[in-house]
Formats: C-alpha cells, structure tokens, sequence
C-alpha cells in the first residue's frame, strides 16, 4: 500500500511540475497537441499507480518525455510561422458581413448549431450584427460585430477621462494577508492603510477582500464572523 | 526560451536513462545467457556430477537476484518473475538423473530474456 502512496505522491508532484513547465498557456485555451498531450498525461499517470507490477519509471519517463516534446513543439511554433500553422492550423473566417461562409463550415465539419451556440456566448443573437466571426484553431469563434451593434464606449459619446482608464483595482488585502506589491502599484504607504482601517473601524485580520486603485479607491468586504 | 533549455536538458536525461537502462539489460542479459550456455554445456556433455550442476545453477541463481533487484527499476514485474520462478526450479531439476528437464527450463529462461529485450527495448 506504501508503493501505491507513494507513486501517486511522485506522480502527482511530477505532473504539477511539468503542467508549469510547460506554462500558463497549458491551462487556458488548449491547441490540438496541447489538448492531446494533457490526455495522455493523465492517462499515463495511472498506470504505475494501479498497477504496482508497473515500474515508476514507466510512469515518469513517458510524462517528462511528453511535456518536454511539448514545450520543444510550442518554442518551434513560436518562431516559425510554417511550424504554426502546421501544428496548430490557422484560424477560418466563417462569417462576412452577415453572410455564412457555408463551405468553410462544411471544411471546418462546424454545424449550424454549433456556429450559433458560439455567437450566443459572445452575445449576439442576430448574424445580421455580424461583421465578421473567426473560428480560431482551438475551436472557438471570435466576433466582431458591425459598428452599429457594437456596445456604446466612453469615446463614441465623448465622455471625459477619469483618470482610472489604465489603472485598475488590484486586491491589497486577501483573507487577512497584506500584499506589499499591490500597496506599491497604488503608490500609498501603510500609514494610509493604517488612517484607512481605523476610520472604518476594522483590523487587517477581519478583512476577506480589500481592492484598490492607484486613486485610493477602496472596496472593503470584512470576514464573516462564524458562528 | 528558459523552459525550452530545460526541455531540451529533460529530454537528454531522459535518452541518458533509456542508454543505461538498455546498457544494464543488455549486460545482464550477455552474463546471463552465458552463465546458462555454460550449464546447459555442462548437463549435456555430461562431465559434471549433479551436485556440480546444483552448484552452477544456485550461483546462477544468487546472481540473477542481483541482476533482478537492479532491472525492477525499468522492466515490467511479470516478465521478471516468470525468470524468478524458472531460476529458482534449476537447482533441483539438476539433481535429476535425466538433464531434459533442467535443459527445458534454461530453454525457457533464455526465451524470456530475449521476449524482454524485445518487449521493453526494441519494439512499440
């Protein structure tokens, strides 16, 4: 039983190490090999765990081997173009101007059903909206939409600054724990922090969740007091 | 670029693994098949006794102990067990007035050495 404890703990660190090897990139959108690789990963990953006949090594080799081929594949891809487009594939305009490219979505084996439940999670309703929308390679669908179904911004109604457009809220305290760096991206000191506290009558220790911004603006959420 | 370095140094260590692996194998598996021609000589031609044979084969065996706690780390278990139980027959089957049976087993060892090598080492 020790065997099987310690072959999951071993494995268990190994495929955290190399999901960080091989970036953050790993654990957002997936391209085909990326998606194949975290399958095979997890699917390696139990066998010498089931099966204590099953050397580690079986396990570990694969997995490393994996992940490095991984990161090797992707560095490639970044500096070549062709790699890219070999790897990953490009991206397919299935939508002009409101018009359905029908024959990409037949070559893309994309349904009706499936090109409308992605508008949908882009919010637009109507394909007349629709100026353009792009099938990228890991499968999802990128709209742009015409300019007059486009939300309203600031600018098209010519509103003003207020100065907060390139600066937004960082959390500062989290679950009771000052974060330095969140104080020196605000540029305030902990005099401030501590004028602050005390005019709202809370210590740092009962505070869940405090954001700010580089205006010292506050939002302050206090601990729920358990009962 | 720092985790394509890494990668490229993984996968070196890993080709490091798989040579050595592949060296100890086929070091044990020379010794071992020489070691079993040399008994297998030895109860066909008749000039060693049984106690002699008994003797080449439980040194055989004590080596082959050796030899399997070192190929556990990258050979599947199974396969080196049915060596394990075959190894263990051969210091009695040479007390055997007959040599067929002790010839038969060290047969069959040498067959699960060479199913090893091609099983873990040269094929899919």
């Amino acid at each position: 039983m020790f065997t099987i404890f310690f072959k999951t703990i071993i494995l268990y660190a190994l495929i955290i190490v190399g999901l960080r090897l091989m970036g953050k990139r790993q654990l957002g959108e997936l391209q085909p090999s990326e998606f194949v690789v975290t399958i095979l990963i997890s699917n390696i990953a139990t066998l010498p765990i089931e099966d204590v006949d099953i050397p580690l090594l079986t396990g570990i080799l694969p997995i490393l081997t994996l992940v490095s081929c991984e990161v090797i594949m992707s560095t490639v891809a970044l500096k070549s173009k062709r790699a890219r487009k070999i790897l990953s594939g490009s991206p397919k305009i299935v939508i002009r101007d409101g018009v359905i490219d029908q024959r990409q979505l037949r070559d893309l084996r994309f349904s009706i059903d499936d090109l409308m439940e992605q508008l949908r999670q882009n919010n637009v309703f109507d394909i007349a909206d629709v100026a353009f929308a792009i099938v990228e390679t890991t499968g999802k669908v990128s709209v742009y939409q015409k300019f007059e179904a486009r939300n309203v911004t600031a600018e098209m109604l010519n509103l003003p600054s207020d100065g907060q457009e390139s600066a937004p809220p960082v959390v500062m305290i989290s679950d009771g724990q000052l974060i330095e760096e969140a104080l020196r991206y605000c540029n305030l000191r902990h005099e401030w922090l501590e004028k602050t506290l005390g005019d709202q009558k809370v210590r740092l220790e009962d505070i869940f969740l405090m954001t700010c911004n580089r205006q010292a603006n506050y939002h302050i959420i206090k601990k729920e007091k358990v009962a | 670029m720092g985790r394509f370095y890494i990668s490229l140094a993984l996968l070196a260590a890993i080709l490091g693994v798989c040579t050595f692996s592949l060296h100890q194998y086929s070091t044990a598996a020379e010794e071992m098949t020489a070691q079993l021609d040399r008994i297998e000589q030895a109860a066909l031609s008749g000039e060693a006794g049984p106690d002699k044979l008994s003797e080449m084969c439980r040194l055989y065996g004590e080596q082959w102990e050796d030899r399997e706690e070192r190929l556990l780390r990258f050979i599947r278990h199974p396969q080196l067990d049915e060596i394990t139980s075959l190894t263990a027959e051969l210091q009695y089957l040479a007390t055997d007035d007959s040599p067929s049976h002790l010839l038969a087993s060290i047969e069959r060892i040498k067959v699960n050495i060479k199913k090893i090598g091609t099983a873990e080492f040269f094929n899919g």
